[in-house]
């Protein structure tokens, strides 16, 4: 066997992982136990994995189409820009940046709302510079801006709740409207990033720490949110 | 105490010292080994890659500070999981300055990655990958191990893996492929004993043919860990349940027979509370003391 041939068997082996057309299963011993296709499942069973451990990071996205439309979503992105390193958590960020190139704009800012949401949660020091704002920038000639719209998840009359009250019933949903990441100001950027989550004001405050927002910046930002129809009242689901 | 015949015995010819019980350390397990090492474990292993400079060039400086303070107490073993040996793709510069760099730091005992392929054409895909026994394989994957510890400037150690397929073309067993290659490339082997078990049960293959045949010589650690038995009888190498009876035996058949060495329990998943842990590295202690009695007097040996 030359090298070639070597990396011929790798590619083929890499190839039946991700479903593409390969003669790997020929080059394997059956026996009367297990046959190839069953042994090469092993294999198949860590690329699932890995669609599992990336679409942990997307639940609103999950929300929006379903489990199984999210893992198709992962599983193209990872044979379209496959990880180069053994680095897992390299991948969560790309996808998102992935689906502003190739899919509808509300799945790839719904992404990009996730990962923000995972961001937040793993960094207490979260602030626009996170998101991949240039990459999204220089896409095409349209202008990407993130442009997000809180919807209320259970109730219309959610919006008129004492502000405290509001977040739990709070998900990001993405439309055209007046919003841009680079105008946002800290206390809007944090409400967006903690509104899926249920976190009250005090909490929201409280990360507002060293960022020189006020309650009232917050309550504000909110208020102008409200007025302007940023906010709508109806389910995610039900509009789509 | 052992004899001086016996502690000869134990370790005749061996490349590597016996550095005794070690575990491979996880984060969760960080609180039992920053005061300074419990009793039961004589030195740790962990994953290269979670200490390597991945995003944007920039080393996690928590990681790697924690990893100094275990490191002023015990011996760090460094095993890794991206090496990528047996991969057809060019050798990774990148890699082997993070890691140079690391060791650098660091001063492991070991240095050790697994001999499989994880990827191909550029593609990380997560997964430790099989290879075919052949000829041109062993040469291939040898020359690699060389240029390898050129770039390291150390002597690698190499671990069998757990496999699920078998190639057509396989021209010789495994535990003979590994075995060359060790020769060839003037390496070390990390003996994983639990996954020549499931190897063994998948394959059809005797453990003990694989544990005969291995050149002992060059076992410069001994890997224990669990197993996921699928419904169908296939197993899994998950790191994710304690060590079952046959593996316990096949250890312990094989340190009577060839000597005590350098050994650990992995454990990834379903971690259990660290007494739980160290409770199977009591076990391998037990173990070691069952073989190093019988090495001095069968009759008390029968006593413990």
């Amino acid at each position: 066997m030359q090298e070639s041939n070597l990396r011929l068997l790798q590619q083929q082996f890499k190839n039946d992982l991700f479903k593409k057309t390969s003669n790997v299963l020929a080059e394997l011993k059956n026996d009367s136990d297990y046959s190839a296709a069953r042994r090469m499942s092993v294999y198949r069973g860590t690329i699932v994995l890995t669609i599992e451990y990336v679409a942990g990071d997307f639940s609103t996205l999950e929300q929006l189409v379903g489990q199984k439309r999210l893992h198709e979503l992962i599983e193209e992105f990872l044979r379209a820009e496959p990880s180069e390193t053994a680095d897992m958590s390299d991948i969560s960020p790309r996808f998102p940046i992935y689906l502003a190139k190739h899919h509808d704009r509300k799945i790839a800012e719904t992404a990009r709302y996730d990962w923000a949401q995972v961001l937040a949660s793993t960094e207490f020091e979260t602030d626009l510079q996170h998101l991949p704002i240039s990459e999204l920038q220089d896409l095409d000639n349209s202008q990407l801006v993130l442009t997000p719209s809180l919807q209320l998840f259970e109730s219309p009359l959610a919006v008129n709740k004492d502000l405290a009250e509001i977040p739990t019933y709070l998900a990001l949903r993405l439309v055209d409207d007046e919003l841009n990441i680079d105008t946002l100001t800290a206390a809007e950027f944090q409400i967006l990033l903690a509104l899926k989550s249920d976190v009250t004001l005090p909490e929201i405050l409280s990360r507002l720490e060293g960022l020189n927002s006020t309650e009232a910046e917050v309550s504000q930002a909110f208020t102008k949110w409200v007025q302007n129809g940023t906010i709508i009242g109806f389910r995610i689901k039900e509009q789509l | 105490m052992l004899s001086p015949g016996v502690q000869l015995r134990a370790n005749p010819f061996r490349m590597f010292k016996n550095q005794g019980i070690g575990v491979g350390l996880k984060p969760e397990y960080y609180d039992h080994f920053l005061s300074g090492p419990p009793s039961s474990v004589q030195w740790v292993e962990v994953i290269s890659e979670n200490f390597l400079r991945w995003k944007n060039g920039i080393l996690a400086s928590e990681p790697i500070q924690t990893l100094e303070k275990i490191r002023s107490h015990l011996p760090v073993r460094m095993h890794g999981v991206s090496m990528s040996i047996g991969s057809t793709d060019p050798l990774c510069p990148d890699y082997f300055r993070n890691l140079k760099e690391i060791v650098g730091r660091i001063q492991p005992e070991i240095v050790s990655d697994h001999l499989c392929w994880i990827g191909v054409d550029g593609q990380n895909l997560h997964d430790l990958l099989p290879l075919p026994y052949t000829e041109e394989t062993v040469k291939w994957v040898s020359n690699r191990i060389l240029q390898a510890q050129d770039m390291l400037g150390r002597r690698l150690v190499f671990e069998n893996l757990s496999s699920y397929v078998e190639f057509e073309q396989s021209e010789m067993t495994e535990w003979e492929f590994v075995s060359e290659i060790a020769k060839r490339a003037d390496c070390g082997l990390l003996l994983d004993i639990n996954n020549v078990y499931v190897s063994g049960s998948n394959h059809k293959f005797n453990p003990l043919d694989y544990l005969k045949n291995v050149p002992h010589e060059r076992v410069a650690q001994i890997h224990l860990a669990g197993h996921s038995v699928k419904p169908d009888g296939f197993l899994i190498d998950t790191h994710s349940h304690p060590v079952c009876d046959d593996v316990w035996k096949l250890y312990q058949w094989y340190i009577q027979k060839y000597g005590v060495q350098s050994t650990m329990v992995e454990r990834d998943g379903n971690l259990p509370e660290w007494q739980e842990l160290e409770a199977e590295l009591i076990h391998i202690k037990k173990i070691q003391d069952v073989v190093n009695a019988r090495e001095q007097s069968p009759a008390v040996a029968a006593t413990i």
